[in-house]
């Protein structure tokens, strides 16, 4: 089966708003963690806005999300140069992960319910018309197969994988896939419950690190088959080669101490691509800047590329955007590979020697082929990308 | 490929297991539960029966575990065990799909009220952790041991033909040997609160989700949860082998079934585009009225299809006795020769799912 193609990329997040201006603050090395503003909360920690996005409708649960995921999607469907007339034409698939948006979090539905016994409907019709995935095919105004999925943080990696999956089955031309969330007040009180965030900037993978900071943001690409974007003329640079998905089958919120089921997606990825760990120029890691995910996926990825593999997260540019960051961080991956050089692994500056991989720490030039995107996620799933630079158009 | 079905599990009104579900089918409809509110208002409801989720075989392995997560892990490990594998399977070989329309709403809303009560900086870490939309999905992957790939997906409408689908592909991708697939929903106390604000209940308790001329009530929200063990090759004693999957407007299968099991559930405002599939020929039926309504339960009206083709039988549909229905329903328990079964469910937007189901043999 080719490699379906990554025919177009978007992305908003703290960095910036488009890859244009992300790839800008990836070469200046800005990172812009900041107080939160978008909602009220006693909790005083870093978080990661997406400052430069304009929403078009004053902050709701979930509809910050859906307008995220719209204007990643509009600038990944430029970038793959598809127009409405070609997306009408199209067996077209919508598949999003998200953690906010599919779930009723709206806390004033809730306490006039608890309150009163009584509430507007009015959050349950706005959630039940909000389904994430569905919602973008209606703003895009597209007939398409949509599902949405609901894998907690590696949700944007699995749909991009199961939408490679509906390709590989011939039910898709083109599919828009990826993940986002918005900063929400649940999973900030959440994360904070289960002593996962930080109270400083978040520092993945360094000696120092005391958790996450969330942040939010969309990533979508355009996934196609090859005979429709070589039918059309198109000629992407990028495609999906491989992807793996395991599950740890140990604890709800813990990593398995082996890091059992990365290391299986890690060598699932390698293997549907044919390729071998030395072909692999870097990894785009998780990263999450949690005590045990960044030890136990440092762990599993040295134990597969060995040390001396280059390595980064990018949580510290755009803090854990949840469902939104697999997509994310998919599409860093492609612009690395596109661009030729990776930014330094932001946070990073003390070796911590339990973790036997070391990030980077300045910004690299980088001439390989492939490279893996990996996400970790609650209940133990685990999913590597593997995303490569065409030869000259072809899979 | 054409998977089978070599597996089923199902907890729902009905009771929990295929004994259940087959009873269940023979006698027909039942009068729902009801549940009072604190304004005086009824809604007549199709719960779980009490007792149900009393299992202790997984000990503590689920002891902290919700409602709808210990019905997909019975259900889960109900399909498995029905499938009569062999001992020893490669459990990294073995996926696990979700679907679920609403996920751990109680919990959700549980952790919203450790918010308002507490405080942010005071809540559970261990309601928040449940509240996550695959904690039913980890439950079951740590329950079972399965390595394998493990997806859920949330959606009003169609997630289990999505999740039908994937199961398919991981097994013709050969990453899986066998993939449970599966979902449900549970029916929480807001849910209940809600479904009596938006749904249309009948004051009878009589759930006519085929009396599309008439303006009067037609749901009556139930719970549950129903999973298949989905296989390559096929066990002794499998159900069915999956045909056709699909989410597009109605067309007719490229094999004309024997039965249409109609989902029509009074969950949508208009339900009368179930004319179009029941206009196609073959004999029509539907098993709302023992599940009640579910816009997710397309896992449950399944396992009834699979029952049917297994046990080469067509169940008269359990109408309430004076349903005044506009389709020629089957009416009758009618024995053999059922060699296939479609199932169609509507999605509001005019997009149909719908599964086909031949019989294994």
């Amino acid at each position: 089966m080719a490699a379906p193609f990554i025919s177009g990329m978007g992305a908003v997040a703290s960095p910036g708003v488009a890859t244009g201006e992300i790839l800008a603050s990836f070469r200046a090395g800005i990172s812009r963690p900041g107080r939160l503003t978008l909602f009220e909360s006693p909790l005083d920690l870093p978080v990661f806005e997406a400052t430069g996005f304009a929403a078009a409708r004053p902050y709701e649960d979930g509809v910050r999300t859906r307008e995220l995921a719209s204007c990643a999607a509009r600038e990944a469907l430029a970038d793959a140069a598809i127009d409405p007339g070609l997306l009408a034409r199209a067996r077209v698939g919508v598949c999003l992960g998200t953690t906010v948006a599919s779930q009723l979090n709206d806390l004033a539905f809730y306490r006039s319910y608890k309150n009163t016994g009584s509430a507007s409907m009015a959050p349950v019709m706005r959630y039940l018309k909000g389904n994430l995935a569905e919602a973008l095919a209606a703003d895009i105004g597209i007939r398409a197969i949509t599902a949405t999925v609901t894998n907690a943080c590696s949700s944007g990696a699995d749909a991009i994988a199961l939408g490679a999956q509906w390709i590989d089955a011939g039910l898709c031309d083109i599919v828009l896939a990826g993940g986002a969330d918005e900063l929400n007040r649940v999973p900030l009180c959440g994360f904070h419950a289960l002593g996962l965030s930080s109270p400083l900037v978040c520092t993945p993978f360094d000696k120092r690190r005391r958790g996450l900071n969330l942040g939010e943001g969309a990533g979508v690409v355009v996934l196609e088959s090859p005979a429709h974007a070589l039918a059309r003329g198109h000629k992407p640079v990028l495609a999906l080669y491989g992807h793996g998905t395991a599950c740890d089958a140990h604890h709800l919120t813990a990593p398995h101490p082996d890091g059992r089921g990365l290391l299986a997606a890690l060598r699932r990825s390698l293997d549907t691509a044919g390729l071998h760990p030395e072909d692999i120029a870097f990894v785009n890691a998780h990263g999450t800047g949690t005590l045990d995910n960044d030890l136990i996926e440092g762990q599993a990825l040295a134990a597969v590329f060995g040390s001396s593999l280059r390595v980064l997260s990018t949580k510290g540019y755009t803090g854990h955007t949840l469902g939104g960051a697999g997509g994310l961080e998919a599409v860093f991956t492609g612009l690395a590979l596109r661009e030729g050089w990776l930014p330094p692994s932001a946070g990073f500056s003390e070796q911590d020697e339990r973790i036997p991989i070391t990030p980077l720490r300045e910004h690299t030039e980088i001439h390989g082929r492939f490279a893996i995107s990996t996400s970790l996620a609650f209940g133990g799933n685990n999913t590597a990308l593997l995303i490569g630079l065409t030869q000259g158009g072809n899979p | 490929m054409t998977p089978f079905l070599n597996g089923l599990g199902i907890i729902a009104a009905t009771g929990r297991g295929v004994d259940s579900l087959r009873s269940s089918l023979q006698v027909g409809w039942r009068p729902p539960a009801t549940v009072t509110f604190s304004d005086g208002r009824d809604l007549p409801v199709y719960p779980l029966p009490s007792g149900v989720l009393d299992d202790k075989t997984f000990g503590r392995k689920v002891r902290r575990a919700d409602r709808l997560t210990k019905m997909a892990v019975f259900s889960a490990a109900d399909a498995l065990r029905d499938a009569g594998l062999p001992s020893g399977l490669d459990r990294r070989r073995i996926g696990l799909v979700v679907a679920t329309a609403f996920g751990s709403h109680a919990t959700t809303f549980e952790f919203l009220d450790e918010i308002l009560t507490y405080g942010d900086a005071e809540v559970s870490p261990t309601v928040f952790s449940h509240s996550v939309q695959n904690a039913a999905a980890a439950y079951v992957a740590s329950a079972l041991d399965l390595q394998g790939p493990v997806m859920t997906l949330t959606q009003v409408h169609f997630a289990f033909h999505h999740a039908l689908l994937l199961a398919r592909q991981w097994l013709v991708a050969g990453q899986c040997d066998h993939v449970l697939v599966g979902g449900g929903d549970e029916l929480g106390s807001v849910m209940q609160f809600i479904c009596s604000s938006i749904l249309r209940t009948p004051t009878d308790g009589r759930l006519r989700p085929f009396a599309f001329a008439t303006k009067d009530p037609v749901a009556i929200p139930g719970e549950g949860s129903a999973f298949f063990l989905l296989s390559a090759t096929p066990q002794p004693g499998a159900y069915a082998r999956v045909h056709e999957i699909g989410t597009v407007p109605w067309i007719a299968p490229a094999t004309p079934p024997v039965l249409h099991l109609l989902e029509a559930d009074g969950t949508l405002a208009d339900e009368s585009g179930y004319r179009i599939p029941a206009a196609s020929g073959g004999q029509l039926a539907a098993c709302a009225p023992i599940f009640g309504s579910l816009p997710g339960g397309t896992p449950l009206h399944l396992a009834a299809a699979a029952l049917m083709l297994k046990e080469q039988v067509c169940f008269a549909t359990p109408l309430a006795g004076d349903a005044a229905d506009d389709l020629p329903l089957c009416r009758t328990t009618v024995q053999g020769a059922l060699a296939s079964v479609h199932l169609t469910r509507l999605h509001c937007n005019g997009a149909a799912g719908h599964i086909q189901l031949a019989s294994p043999n």
